[in-house]
């Protein structure tokens, strides 16, 4: 039951020899070899699902010097799946996000999204560029742009320097901005700048430039840290919502807010997994009461 | 409508700017009317304006990379200075004619170095007014953003570079006159360099090339390209995160503000009528900050206005008490820090606040 992985899982690249070479040639285009820099622009073909994973993580091990935060850690997640990831302090939550992101290097192991993206290889940009969108545990918006520029500068699909000198803003983009700032309730608020926002409206801001940005992977760390009941309570919905069209993986401490949002569960503690299923599943697994409590 | 707004937010100030562009436009004309007129503006000033014009496009380039992107640069009297030399180097060919330029015939050259070459053409050494400054500025920025080199440690770079591009201009051997740099200019496309006219002229292409740059930055600041460098300045990993390639948002606002020095280097060399490696001093660049500073960083019009009145100051008491000059210029640099962190333009805003 637990630590299974999923029938299709396994990355092609390694377990299929004859279709690997294609892959490997894609991964040359558009992964891997981007000249190293992180300063071509890649046509973008779009992340390739095809297998129904949106995220291998296959053995990885991160070393800060002699301390080890991911211990031959290993996780797929499907496509459209919402997972929730919990655990004590400590335990990699935040570093397994860093190494999906491009910000911590895996000292070994492979990080694939989707087919074709190695995102061990790739920098934060050309990663968050392939469709990976994170809001951090501490709300990180920029406090002297007013909630509209906020989501503005995480709207455009094209980053590049030309699209920004005569961009105007257009109808869609406007109807996108509308619909989001209902959603995370700040048209109010619209031309205020985000400095001003309380914490938790921050919180819902981040949230909204990740819509904004709407990426095919979504990383929340602590999204209802330092929030109000009525607030969590928000936040779940917008998960849930998010859930439609994005694949979801959320780090949390928050019980409640799991289990309004969760379908399955995985439990990490010290780098590597322990226990993996539904929230009532883990809660009952003696491993996770030991860890979590025996200290 | 879209004209005041090319110049400001509200349209009351942006009929003052305008004005004070009109203003700027129509003083140069002054030189010509008769020398008894009460409205007669001589020689002195009006290359006084112009330099000072010149010189506030330096400080609005400055500001476009250290108001707006948040980097700081103590060495835009580099970019500055290669513009000028690049016009120099048409000015002096053409004074010398078919002949060697005479500060060569000193050091008993035969010919000219090879990058003099072209140089008598007015086009061409226009086109060296924008490619130099452009593509040193292309290079250095270049390895410096992708090394991720920020901050102070960045801004101590551009004064290295700087003062690196001065030791080398004072050699001889460098083939740009040493120490005396160029001067003697004579004529300009076949005119008077020293004729009412022709100094009129330039003095009114460079006000223009001044609203021009003022328009163009404030266009492009209001576009989303400007958001993206203002919050590179807040936070560049956050943007990253987003999905911007943040390095070619600070090449492009960089190179563009080494063109614009370079530019205004150009302007400034045939009004006084000398370029020298002293304008590439570390002291020229740290002085084209604190113009920026006392205007106000992350207003355009800031920086036009601190060029304006540092300078205006600095006329006065660089004739009145040379000794001091110094002293007061970084006195005036503390009291900015200290008391008006956004400048005469934070000023400005906190009256307003007032107000209302």
């Amino acid at each position: 039951m637990f630590n299974k992985k999923p029938a299709s899982a396994k990355h092609p690249t390694k377990t299929l020899p004859e279709s690997g070479a294609l892959n490997t040639a894609a991964i040359d285009e558009y992964g891997s070899n981007n000249g190293g820099d992180g300063l071509s622009h890649p046509k973008k073909p779009g992340v390739d699902f095809s297998h129904g994973i949106a995220l291998y993580l296959e053995e990885i091990n991160v070393w800060f010097e002699s301390f080890q935060a991911l211990n031959n850690l290993s996780l797929y997640i499907e496509e459209g799946e919402l997972r929730c990831i919990i655990g004590p302090n400590g335990a990699g939550k935040t570093t397994l996000m860093d190494v999906i992101t491009g910000k911590t290097r895996p000292t070994d192991g492979s990080v694939f999204f989707g087919q074709t993206y190695n995102l061990a290889s790739m920098f934060t940009e050309e990663i968050a560029e392939a469709g990976i969108g994170r809001k951090f545990q501490k709300p990180t918006v920029f406090e002297n742009f007013t909630v509209m520029d906020n989501l503005l500068l995480a709207a455009p699909k094209d980053k590049r320097v030309v699209k920004s000198l005569f961009h105007q803003l257009d109808a869609d983009t406007r109807n996108t901005l509308d619909g989001t700032l209902q959603q995370i309730r700040l048209t109010e608020q619209i031309n205020k700048p985000a400095g001003l926002l309380s914490h938790g409206q921050k919180q819902w801001l981040e949230i909204g430039m990740l819509l904004m940005q709407s990426p095919k992977l979504i990383l929340l760390d602590e999204p209802v840290a330092g929030m109000t009941d009525a607030e969590t309570e928000h936040t779940a919905e917008l998960c849930l919502r998010l859930k439609k069209n994005h694949t979801l993986v959320v780090v949390e401490h928050d019980m409640t807010f799991i289990d309004a949002i969760s379908d399955k569960v995985t439990v990490l503690a010290q780098g590597a997994i322990l226990a993996e299923g539904t929230l009532a599943e883990v809660q009952a697994n003696e491993a996770v009461i030991e860890s979590y409590l025996g200290r | 409508m879209i004209m005041t707004k090319l110049l400001s937010d509200t349209p009351r100030s942006a009929i003052l700017i305008g004005l004070c562009f009109s203003v700027l436009l129509i003083l140069p004309w002054l030189h010509l009317m008769p020398e008894t007129s009460p409205f007669y503006l001589s020689a002195y000033w009006i290359t006084l304006i112009g330099k000072i014009m010149a010189l506030a496009m330096v400080a609005l380039a400055l500001d476009l990379v250290w108001g707006y992107a948040g980097i700081l640069s103590l060495g835009h009297g580099l970019y500055f200075a290669l513009g000028g030399y690049a016009f120099g180097m048409y000015l002096t060919r053409e004074t010398a004619g078919d002949a060697l330029p005479d500060f060569m015939r000193f050091l008993s050259w035969t010919e000219m170095p090879w990058y003099w070459a072209g140089t008598q053409n007015f086009w061409w050494a226009m086109a060296l007014v924008v490619l130099v400054p452009g593509l040193i500025a292309f290079i250095f920025g270049f390895f410096a953003f992708r090394s991720k080199i920020k901050g102070v440690y960045f801004s101590i770079i551009t004064q290295a570079m700087t003062y690196a591009a001065a030791l080398l201009f004072f050699r001889n051997e460098t083939g740009f006159g040493g120490n005396n740099g160029f001067t003697g200019f004579t004529t300009l496309l076949g005119y008077d360099i020293t004729a009412a006219s022709t100094r009129s002229m330039l003095c009114f292409i460079t006000a223009l090339a001044l609203l021009l740059s003022y328009v163009g930055l404030r266009y492009l600041m209001n576009q989303p390209y400007g958001r993206v460098l203002g919050a590179i300045r807040d936070s560049e990993n956050r943007l990253q995160y987003l999905g911007y390639r943040t390095l070619w948002y600070k090449l492009s606002a960089w190179v563009l503000s080494a063109v614009i020095a370079g530019i205004a280097g150009a302007l400034y060399v045939p009004q006084v009528g000398i370029i020298n490696p002293s304008e590439m001093n570390p002291v020229n660049s740290i002085e084209m900050a604190v113009w920026v500073a006392t205007g106000g960083r992350g207003k355009l019009i800031g920086a036009i206005l601190g060029t304006g009145v540092v300078n205006s100051v600095k006329t006065y008491f660089t004739v009145a008490y040379p000794e001091f000059w110094l002293l007061i210029l970084g006195g005036l640099f503390v009291v900015v820090t200290l008391f008006l962190p956004n400048g005469i333009m934070g000023l400005f805003d906190r009256f307003k606040k007032e107000k209302q």
